[in-house]
């Protein structure tokens, strides 16, 4: 055997055998270490803020006169840290129209995912609350006091034109020849009891008669004040009444005069037909 | 008997206090009344020419009793219509809605304005010397624009349906029986042209006014199996003796031939020989 014949004979086992240390060697070790030594594993969750993801598009509705409304608004929202971060007593949706905010007064659960709740809640409109694009709220607090608000939507709010008056008659009495006569239960209130406003008043006027006998409409005069210096009504006809509009949640007076033609016989009259108050 | 008296004394109290009562509400019963629409700002609806919009008006009744409404309305140029309403208003209802469709016209322009107006009035028997009622009334207009509408544009077959709910049924039944006339007549039409073309060109190639008939024609010859033959056929029957159909029956196999050649010219007017010999040269 020649000499460098030799000494590749001699290395090569030498080589094969320093290289299957250098890979098991470490495995080696490390499975004795874990066989032997412990580990303190400490995870830290932060908490994720809640998103308000979605709210209902496209809402739309109207006062209801006199009296409030309740209106449904629905919305979405997900927390990362799972749906029980998301608590139903903190969802809330509040509507806005210029420095006036209506807050709803209850929500609740309509359906629940793993990460994402969906509420609905009702907020209480006024009959006086304005028409017009109203900005919507809906806003969620999870379990760490995170925040989370959605101001995308809008809510339209419709025009209600509400009336009421609170003399379901007027009164007069007199003798013939008396001018101006008020009436007892003067004056008539016209109250608006919607979100829109009236620009102009109206009245129209019907003979009132006692049997065969005759008092005309044109015997009366309206005003918006106590002034008897109104405008003369007519039978039958729309009459303006000067200086009358009623703006909203305001009151309007009507007042009305008798005078009584003479030779007017004795006896109790009334209108053959309801008079008519008008608002426009 | 102070018992006794006690007792009456107690339901005349009642029967006092629910006069009294009565009384009350019905002297100081007033109407509280509403009237709500959708928020379109200064009550103006844009819509571009043809586009369609609901518009749907609530009446509201805020008082404790069933009554009865009067709702009246005009539209410019009828651009509005009524579809629904119901007049009787149920105590404390806000949602009784009078539905208008509200079409802009097709051939409408730009910065036209058109006005609904409506009124609504309960309809109470009230007591009284001079009683009162409310009444409102309000108005909406109808803007044209040429972009940015807020109506629908409507679909051919919805526009029909709108045309026929805007029309009385006697109208409408005129109509469907004319429309119906019209269709039985066209179905008359091609029914009868297909017939024809079934017949083949022999059908077609029939004179459109009556044929002078004339004796048989005399054959010269036993076969007729080309054009050649029928033009030989021809020339040999004298004027006065053509005869068509009788040619026809001869020939029937070559008039076939002759019906998908001269399909798309459908009818031919064949009074004479020549005409026939015309055919045939073509």
């Amino acid at each position: 055997m020649k000499k460098s014949s030799m000494r590749l004979f001699i290395l090569a086992p030498i080589v094969l055998i320093a290289i299957v240390a250098a890979i098991t060697l470490p495995n080696i070790l490390q499975t004795y270490a874990a066989s032997t030594g412990t580990f303190n594993v400490s995870l830290t969750i932060a908490n994720s803020q809640p998103v308000v993801n979605y709210v209902a598009a496209g809402q739309s509705d109207s006062p209801a006169a006199g009296t409030t409304k309740d209106i449904t608004i629905s919305f979405n929202a997900t927390d990362a840290n799972g749906v029980a971060d998301i608590d139903p007593s903190n969802a809330k949706v509040i509507i806005n129209q210029s420095a006036v905010s209506r807050t709803s007064h209850t929500c609740w659960t309509v359906s629940s995912g793993t990460t994402q709740r969906m509420f609905s809640c009702n907020v209480t409109i006024q009959y006086y609350d304005l028409p017009g694009t109203w900005t919507i709220n809906a806003s969620i607090v999870d379990g760490a006091s995170a925040y989370a608000e959605n101001l995308t939507q809008t809510f339209s709010m419709g025009t209600t034109y509400g009336i009421s008056i609170n003399k379901s008659s007027l009164t007069f009495s007199g003798s013939p020849g008396d001018t101006n006569v008020a009436a007892s239960n003067a004056p008539q209130n016209v109250i608006n009891i919607g979100n829109g406003q009236f620009n102009s008043m109206n009245l129209t006027a019907y003979d009132i008669a006692s049997g065969s006998n005759t008092i005309g409409a044109a015997n009366f005069n309206a005003n918006a004040t106590a002034n008897s210096a109104g405008v003369a009504l007519a039978n039958n006809t729309m009459t303006v009444i000067p200086g009358a509009s009623l703006a909203v949640n305001g009151t309007q007076n009507l007042y009305v005069f008798l005078s009584i033609p003479q030779g007017t016989p004795n006896g109790t009259y009334t209108s053959v037909q309801p008079w008519v108050v008008t608002m426009s | 008997m102070g018992i006794k008296r006690g007792v009456i004394d107690s339901h005349i109290l009642e029967l006092f206090m629910l006069v009294t009562i009565l009384t009350l509400m019905l002297a100081g019963y007033a109407t509280a009344f509403g009237v709500s629409t959708p928020y379109l700002e200064n009550d103006t609806l844009k819509l571009e020419p043809g586009q369609h919009y609901t518009y749907t008006v609530n009446l509201q009744n805020n008082d404790d009793i069933l009554f009865d409404v009067a709702f009246n309305y005009t539209a410019d140029k009828d651009i509005a219509q009524l579809i629904s309403g119901n007049t009787t208003l149920r105590p404390k209802t806000y949602n009784n809605p009078f539905v208008f469709e509200i079409i802009a016209p097709d051939d409408a322009i730009k910065g036209e304005r058109y006005t609904l107006q409506f009124s609504a009035r309960p309809l109470l028997n009230l007591s009284g010397q001079v009683p009162m009622v409310v009444q409102i009334q309000r108005s909406l207009t109808v803007l044209i624009v040429d972009k940015n509408g807020q109506g629908q544009t409507l679909t051919l077959y919805e526009k029909m349906r709108i045309w026929e709910r805007r029309h009385n049924a006697g109208f409408m039944i005129a109509v469907y029986v004319i429309v119906g006339l019209i269709i039985l007549a066209v179905a008359f039409v091609i029914i009868l042209r297909l017939w024809r073309i079934s017949k083949g060109i022999a059908g077609a190639l029939e004179p459109s006014t009556k044929i002078e008939e004339g004796p048989p024609a005399r054959m010269t010859i036993s076969a007729c199996t080309s054009v050649e033959d029928i033009t030989e056929l021809i020339a040999t029957i004298p004027e006065n003796a053509f005869n068509l159909p009788e040619i026809r029956t001869l020939c029937a196999e070559k008039f076939m031939e002759l019906n998908e050649k001269f399909l798309s010219q459908k009818v031919f007017t064949v009074k004479t020989k020549e005409d026939m010999l015309d055919i045939l040269r073509k």
